[in-house]
């Protein structure tokens, strides 16, 4: 589910840093530097990470995605993945085997020869798999400096984090309560510090 | 200290404030007016987590939001809530999505029926979209900023804390 569809999930992020004067200019710049780009056909490649349009997680074009809709900036974060499914793997080294005892006229293979064979199918399978797609999206307002990442996934929010500092040149830290609290009372003008007074409520239990 | 560590140690924050703003709607009749959002409807809709402290691997209760006795008698145990969704009402604005309490995610969020497909104007679709995911996170704020209001205030031994536990041990007049 994603941002335009009929129910999304996110995190947050705040944005750490200012941004540059010249943004609508560096920032076209850099996500093309950073858009999607399609794996080449007979890649050995099994994954690729890229921007795409929130729209349309297949438009790479950067004049094209619309990711500027001030005060926002909103992309999706595009994965293709290849995937060789276990028991084809399994299917093709067996007759890769058989192929090559036959061929030696070898009654045995010894593991490392056998492993040599499953790694050498792999790559073949590999590059012939069609890759998957899948599409995180991200709305940045510009104003509040807050992201919204359409994932969860403590892994995949890292390497968003990633490609964000890597395009933008700016920061990203996860929003957690504790981490809220703190910039509310910044926003407040009073002292941060204070979140370290709330400890965890006391017990509910009736005492008497 | 790694931003995941100090989530999971100060993970109480979040467990705190999804009990806490479980209590404020059931005996509020889901009823707010906040400062900025103004005249607010929020209640709890379906299956509410809860969860001791310091135990991620340990049971977890999950109530529906029918079984008040159940999970009143899993807060009294020490449990609080991780996970919950909610429902939340604004003017002509509805909304529903889930949250947990380790990073306040939004999960699943609905959004109005208001909001219409207009294939031809991409834009204004995007502005809409924005428009009332970031209304219904200011409102979330809004109510997480009335809580630290609260919890660091003496108001909240004094007067907060001894309501919220009366609810829980079912002897408040709200019933």
């Amino acid at each position: 589910m994603g941002f335009l569809q009929s129910s999304w999930s996110f995190s947050r992020y705040f944005v750490i840093g200012d941004l540059p004067e010249d943004y609508e200019k560096e920032f076209a710049s850099a996500v093309e530097r950073y858009a999607f780009k399609n794996m080449e056909e007979q890649s050995a490649e099994e994954r690729r990470i890229g921007w795409a349009g929130i729209h349309d997680m297949f438009q790479t074009r950067v004049d094209a995605m619309g990711f500027l809709n001030p005060p926002y900036v909103s992309l999706t974060l595009r994965i293709d993945k290849k995937h060789v499914p276990p028991k084809a793997l399994l299917r093709y080294t067996k007759e890769a085997e058989a192929a090559v005892r036959e061929e030696e006229a070898l009654e045995y293979l010894p593991r490392a020869r056998r492993l040599e064979i499953k790694d050498a199918v792999n790559l073949n399978l590999i590059k012939r798999a069609i890759p998957d797609s899948a599409a995180y999206d991200m709305v940045w307002n510009l104003e509040t400096g807050i992201v919204m990442f359409g994932s969860a996934n403590a892994k995949l929010g890292d390497e968003f984090s990633e490609l964000f500092t890597k395009t933008f040149g700016l920061t990203l830290t996860p929003v957690f309560p504790y981490a809220l609290g703190l910039s509310l009372l910044e926003k407040d003008g009073k002292e941060p510090g204070r979140m370290d007074d709330m400890t965890s409520m006391e017990s509910l239990e009736d005492d008497e | 200290m790694q931003v995941v560590d100090k989530a999971l140690e100060t993970e109480y924050v979040g467990r705190d404030f999804l009990t806490w703003l479980w209590f404020k709607s059931e005996t509020g009749e889901g009823r707010f007016r906040l400062d900025k959002a103004g005249d607010v409807e929020l209640w709890f809709d379906g299956p509410v987590t809860l969860q001791s402290e310091g135990s991620a691997g340990a049971e977890k209760v999950v109530c529906s939001n029918e079984a008040l006795t159940e999970a009143r008698f899993a807060l009294t145990e020490g449990r609080k809530v991780v996970k919950a969704t909610i429902r939340v009402k604004a003017g002509e604005d509805e909304w529903v999505c889930g949250l947990d309490s380790l990073w306040l995610n939004f999960r699943g969020v609905r959004l109005p029926k208001t909001v219409k497909e207009k294939e031809e104007d991409r834009e204004g679709i995007f502005y809409e979209r924005a428009f009332l995911i970031e209304r219904l996170v200011g409102i979330m704020d809004e109510f997480f900023a009335l809580f630290l209001k609260l919890r660091l205030s003496g108001r909240w031994r004094e007067e907060e804390f001894p309501l919220l536990k009366a609810w829980v041990n079912g002897s408040s007049n709200t019933e």
